[in-house]
């Protein structure tokens, strides 16, 4: 055939029947052939995988004291990374969803060069953090196994354990709405097979061991561990044992050169903003205050009504709590939520909210309807909130994030409370008729909670300096550069709203130079009142997406 | 199973539901233990992964014949049960969202790609490489292709378009890969020969990798010497502190380029010392004394000061050569991307060959390849060597070549084709207009790739034949051929150490893509020489065309009957002539290569296939990099894998998400400490790079893996190879990757250092 002279009509004589592309088309999507082959090894059906493995898994059961946990060779782990895609395949995973993870410690002296591929999984820790933090007793330690499992039908998707726990374990799947976590590959173990981590890596680095919880308990919290330095007992770098106390083994017979740090140190991550859970603290805290400072914006005695600011602080008090369902993934579940009130700072809190928001109903129904028959204060709605808000301050505290610890969120939390208590009942006194000299209590209530709040939300820029790149250091550094503007914008709020506008009008209405019932000072409270709230929105935005922590190993630039 | 269970009642606390059952495992048969309920097979059937030239044989989980998962083969002798995790990935970027579906023709009025059917993709792609080659010269047009098809496929787009067609130049990215270790052992043994089994790994009592990075680039085969039981010797020589050279026994962190002069100053050392076999030598090769000579200037003094190591270091290094009773050396890029990169394989060769560490068990200077069928692609891609590795120019050759396929002789050109390099030269001349590019990724793997951006005008015709249209040199293409994959259609590899392993079609290939093999046939029915390859009808029938054409060479694998019997022994290695199966019988070589014959290596009788059966000593002197630094441009920039779950361009790993979670997303680039500190560099800040050619930005990482003054930058990020220059080794054309002088300053603050949520 002559070059060329087919190619407008191609399929006459070069292939006399079918159509060559329709064949091809056709053929390509026919996968029969594949039979031939896949027969010949049903017919030759081999052992199990685990035949490979026995060396990997311990001889016996666990005894009493004792349990399964991981223990990487890291001299045998060439970070391969074969452990992680082995896991997701195995137990068939979520497309993006991996139950191992790994990263990299390296070390900074460059006469010395060294990195290590760190791998890590559930750590089915002795103490763990997932399981404690639970308000539904979706986690479950096995008493015979100690593998920590997690009940994905009882999660309610509140996410708590993802802040517990230090190493990252739970995974959120918001197509889920729960959580999901390794749980040691506990069936194949049942059936005397190696876990799918162990399975897969090409050079045996994993395997499962026995430990005792004792001996574990003793060198991470014990009176021998005050003289090891911080971390180096388990792994450099990482998050301190002591919180949780952590099962895997990490062996090496390699000098690690100090210092060692995870390659990743340096690198700032903004965290969720977590929206639902910043209206539901301001709202609530918000509340607590105004049930607090209530009593002096409107005095029945002094023939002003408290309903408006009991009304407000109730409202305020529900949007707060209907905002913290959306944070749920699966919020039909949330009634269970007293199920974990002996461990769990989230059942407490929601417990206390729940006591508040009856006990605050109360003193609202009381004095809405007027009715002496139902003669109950806001004192004891007030004090539930200050209950429910040093609960919110435990839920965070007890992450064992630094950046979160008592001193520093307990004083964010509560001036919160006191500010926009103060601040709102300003606002709402002025529009209520509230006497001056009542008005002018506000106002120093709410310049001195501001100044407190102000001092706070400080507090955290001290260790801007520290050039360490640690939690505190790195919490410092996004307040203060990557979200500056905000956290500018956040004091601003405070001042004018909190400080400012209350000194004005103490000044204007001093000495009844002005009315404080005229609407410039009306309109001057209103505005304190909404920039105090929106700084303490920023406030606590910056809260949660600021907050770092020491995690496991990763990658930097990822 | 927990007494914690029965303490709540169910309905207060939920053990079991639907979402317990979305994770629940299934025992099944096939040897595979618990896998997951969903994916349980009904069948499974084995075959040869397609990412890198180790060669991992992954068991496929069928479901009404079609793939849902998998896991490593562990009765396969190359990967024992193991794979890397691109391996476990290898299925997932079959259902990637931007596959090439239909063919997509470029409107020159609109300048955007829109689909178009087979029949007319066809037309327009004869049509318009006809009308070139008419204008101009059938050296008008030409094809780069790729290490990563089948070797049935590449040997049919060969020699369709040689033979065919009637065009001559053709070239692949292997020309990026191996073409080094190629010409080395064809130059040095007289054939393209590795010589080496994997078990090698496991029975050398020293083993030396050079430029290899092995746990990363093949760490199943990583797996292999840490199975060996001789507490081995580990020497690594490498620039880097690399995760190998952390293992090592010895790491020689040479300054980079100066591979060449440290194993000259090794053989003068071997030399000077009378550490190498004289009887070995004398039998079985020639040249011997000009290298001894050559080499004899090569004192440690000088090759200390050239190299950066102490003299002790190279002491200890021919020391630990000349005690080795069963000596290995390795390499891989590191040497294969240098400027004299074909002298550097053949200076390894010359210490194997001096102190007759080869053809022996757990010996040999032994390439480790790089793409899953660069092997496949060196013995009958038709491009450098005539089909079955023979000469173009070698008027026998094509005879016999001309005999076998039952076509004229003057069918086969008579000259060679220009090399990937050439070619791009050739365009940039206006000697070449028309450009097929198959299965790789010119526009971001190409040596100081910014040159193709340059070349754009200058094609009259580009054609793109891809599994994806979102490639980098899609996106320019004027054509667009959907292809399928990996795992859509049937095929053979030939891995490192020369094992055939089959692949299989267990996935439809999505919309109109069509197996390379079946775009091939139709291109020769639009093209009007399909009667030339009416034999060629299925990649089996092409299958046994090659065994005929590999008779008589060095690679002869006549012995192999069919698919199934490669399938039956769990690959074969060549060389397996006929006789060795018609002298045992089927069944009994069936049980042989399963067992006793299942590692293979070569030359155990010293004889090499040159016409004197003897080995060659091949030598030049050293030449320094191009692109030395100054003062401008003071760092040297190295670039090399990742990680192992990053292939060449991220085409393929770039769409799992399990793989995208183990390397970092931003482009970077690693820097020492002490250059950071003095930089005031943190990790993750963004930085500036700059060579002579370009400029990019990147993520800053500090570690000590690397030495103060040089930097790495993996070749996976596209910005990488902007800044590359393009030098090539000689005799192999290899672009030269591993040294390029750069300047390195921050752009942002440290304290931006900061990663999306």
């Amino acid at each position: 055939m002559v070059p060329g002279t087919s190619i407008l009509h191609p399929a006459k004589g070069a292939a006399p029947g079918a159509d060559p592309i329709t064949t091809a088309l056709r053929e390509q999507q026919d996968l029969s052939a594949v039979e031939q082959f896949a027969a010949w090894h049903d017919n030759h059906a081999t052992p199990g995988p685990h035949r490979l493995y026995r060396n990997l898994l311990p001889a016996a059961e666990p005894a009493p004291g004792q349990q399964y946990a991981f223990e990487v060779d890291l001299d045998k782990c060439s970070g391969c990374k074969a452990c992680v895609s082995a896991c997701h395949s195995l137990n068939g995973l979520d497309p993006d969803e991996t139950w191992r993870t790994t990263g990299l410690l390296v070390s900074d002296d460059w006469r010395h060069p060294f990195h290590q591929t760190i791998t890590t999984a559930c750590h089915h820790c002795v103490d763990p953090g997932c399981l404690n933090g639970c308000p539904v007793l979706a986690y479950d330690k096995d008493p015979i196994t100690g593998i920590v499992r997690h009940l994905d039908d009882q999660c309610i998707g509140c996410q708590y354990c993802v802040m517990k726990c230090p190493y990252e374990v739970p995974r959120y799947s918001p197509a889920r709405g729960i959580v999901r976590k390794c749980d040691l590959c506990s069936r194949r173990l049942a059936r005397g097979e190696p876990p799918a981590c162990v399975q897969a890596c090409p050079n045996q680095a994993i395997r499962i061991t026995l430990v005792e919880t004792a001996e574990l308990l003793a060198r991470h919290r014990g009176a021998t561990r005050a003289r090891a330095p911080k971390g180096s007992a388990w792994l450099p770098d990482t998050p301190d044992p002591a919180l949780t106390v952590p099962t895997t083994l990490y062996q090496t017979r390699r000098v690690l050169h100090q210092p060692v740090r995870a390659a990743d140190r340096e690198e700032l991550r903004p965290q969720p903003a977590h929206a639902p859970l910043v209206f539901m603290l301001v709202l609530t805290q918000a509340a607590t205050g105004l049930f607090t400072f209530a009593p002096i914006a409107a005095d029945p005695s002094a023939g002003t009504s408290q309903a408006l600011p009991l009304g407000v602080a109730i409202t305020l008090l529900s949007a707060g709590l209907v905002a913290s369902f959306f944070h749920l993934g699966r919020p039909t579940g949330a009634w269970r939520a007293f199920l974990g009130l002996r461990t769990s700072w989230l059942s407490r809190e929601i417990l206390a909210f729940g006591l508040f928001a009856l006990l605050g109903s109360l003193a609202f129904l009381a004095t809405a309807t007027a009715a002496p028959v139902l003669p109950w204060p806001p004192a004891p709605a007030a004090l539930a909130g200050w209950v429910a808000v040093l609960c919110s301050v435990m839920v965070y505290a007890d992450t064992g994030r630094e950046p979160w610890r008592f001193a520093v969120t307990a004083p964010k939390f509560i001036g919160t409370a006191a500010m926009l208590g103060s601040v709102l009942a300003l606002a709402l006194g002025t529009l209520s008729g509230a006497p001056a000299e009542r008005l002018a209590g506000l106002c120093l209530a709410s310049i001195a909670s501001g100044l407190f709040k102000l001092a706070a939300d400080h507090r955290p820029l001290r260790h801007l300096h520290d050039d360490d790149f640690l939690p505190l250091h790195k919490t410092a550094l996004l307040q203060a550069d990557r979200f500056g503007g905000l956290d500018r914008t956040r004091a601003a709020c405070t001042w004018l709203g909190a400080v400012v506008l209350p000194a004005w009008i103490a000044i204007a209405t001093a000495g009844a130079a002005m009315h404080p019932g005229l609407p410039l000072v009306r309109s001057g409270a209103l505005l304190a009142a909404l920039l105090a709230l929106a700084g303490e929105w920023i406030e606590r935005y910056l809260f949660f997406v600021t907050v770092q922590y020491r995690r496991m190993p990763g990658y930097p630039a990822s | 199973m927990n007494t914690a269970q029965t303490n709540a009642p169910t309905w207060l606390r939920r053990w079991d539901g639907p979402l317990t059952a979305d994770l629940t495992l299934r025992p099944t048969d096939f040897g595979l233990g618990l896998v997951p309920a969903r994916l349980a097979p009904t069948a499974t059937t084995t075959m040869v992964c397609g990412y890198c030239s180790t060669g991992c044989a992954l068991k496929i989980h069928l479901q009404d014949r079609q793939a849902v998962n998998l896991t490593p083969d562990p009765d396969y002798p190359v990967n024992l049960g193991m794979a890397c995790p691109k391996g476990w990935e290898a299925l997932t970027p079959l259902r990637a969202p931007d596959r090439a579906t239909q063919p997509l023709l470029r409107d020159p009025r609109t300048g955007r790609l829109e689909p178009v059917d087979w029949d007319h993709a066809l037309q327009v792609f004869t049509l318009r490489f006809q009308a070139l080659m008419d204008q101009h010269s059938p050296e008008s047009v030409a094809f780069l292709s790729t290490g990563q098809i089948c070797t049935e496929e590449m040997a049919l787009l060969g020699a369709l378009f040689k033979f065919g067609m009637g065009a001559l130049h053709a070239d692949s990215n292997t020309r990026q890969c191996m073409a080094t270790s190629a010409v080395a052992y064809k130059q040095a043994f007289g054939f393209d020969a590795p010589p080496y089994t994997y078990a090698d790994f496991e029975e050398s009592d020293v083993l030396v990798f050079i430029g290899s990075n092995l746990c990363i680039a093949h760490p199943i085969l990583w797996q292999r010497v840490l199975r060996n039981p001789r507490q081995p010797e580990i020497v690594v020589v490498d620039p880097r502190t690399t995760e190998t050279a952390l293992c090592a026994t010895q790491h020689l962190p040479i300054r980079p380029k100066t591979d060449l002069v440290l194993l000259y100053g090794t053989a003068h050392l071997l030399i000077a010392n009378g550490w190498i076999r004289r009887d070995f030598i004398e039998q079985h090769t020639t040249g011997f004394d000009e290298f001894a000579r050559f080499v004899a200037p090569f004192t440690p003094e000088r090759v200390s000061r050239e190299t950066g190591l102490t003299m002790p270091q190279l002491l200890r290094f021919a020391r630990t050569i000349a005690h080795g009773r069963a000596v290995s050396f390795w390499w891989t890029m590191g040497v294969n991307q240098g400027h004299e990169s074909t002298r550097t394989a053949q200076a390894i060769i010359n210490l194997a060959l001096m102190t007759g560490n080869i053809g022996r068990p757990g010996t040999g200077p032994n390439s480790v390849t790089g793409q899953c069928n660069a092997m496949g692609s060196r013995l009958f891609a038709n491009t450098t060597n005539l089909l079955g590795g023979r000469d173009f120019t070698n008027p026998d050759h094509r005879a016999t070549v001309a005999r076998i396929l039952g076509i004229p002789q003057e069918r086969i050109p008579d000259r060679n084709s220009l090399t990937y390099d050439q070619i791009l030269d050739a365009i940039d001349a206006g000697a070449i207009k028309g450009l097929w590019v198959i299965a790789t990724n010119p526009f971001h793997s190409w040596i100081g790739r910014d040159r193709l951006h340059a070349l754009l005008d200058k094609l009259e015709f580009l054609v793109v034949q891809d599994m994806y249209s979102s490639t980098d040199t899609a996106r320019h293409a004027h054509l667009i051929l959907p292809a399928a994959g990996w795992g859509e259609k049937e095929g053979t590899f030939i891995n490192s150490e020369r094992r055939i392993g089959l692949v299989k079609k267990v996935a439809r290939a999505p919309g109109q893509a069509l197996s390379d093999f079946r775009i091939f046939q139709l291109i020769a029915h639009y093209w009007g020489c399909a009667d030339l390859f009416r034999a060629w009808t299925s990649p089996e029938a092409v299958f046994q065309i090659l065994k005929r054409l590999s008779a008589g060479q060095p690679c002869d694998f006549t012995g192999i009957r069919d698919y199934q019997m490669i399938e039956a022994c769990g690959g074969i290695q060549w060389p397996w002539p006929e006789h060795e199966t018609s002298s045992r019988g089927h069944a009994a070589t069936i049980h042989a290569l399963r067992t006793s014959l299942r590692e293979r290596r070569l030359f155990a009788d010293g004889r090499f296939p040159t016409p004197d059966d003897r080995a060659r000593f091949l030598f030049e002197p050293p030449r320094p990099a191009p692109d030395q630094p100054d003062a401008h441009h003071p760092f040297i920039l190295l670039t090399g894998r990742g990680t192992s779950a990053q292939w060449h361009t991220n085409t393929r790993t770039g769409k799992s998400e399990v793989l995208r979670q183990l390397y970092p997303q931003q482009t970077y680039v690693e820097v020492n400490p002490a250059d950071a500190a003095r930089l005031r560099i943190v990790t993750g800040q963004t930085v500036e790079v700059s060579s002579r050619r370009a400029t990019v930005h990147a993520t800053a990482v500090v570690t000590p893996a690397v030495q103060p003054g040089h930097l790495f930058m993996p070749m996976h990020y596209p910005e990488t190879n902007r800044l590359t220059v393009p030098a090539f080794d000689p005799h192999s054309r290899q672009p030269a990757y591993k040294h390029t002088a750069v300047r390195l300053r921050p752009v942002t603050a440290r304290s931006l250092s900061t990663t999306q949520p």
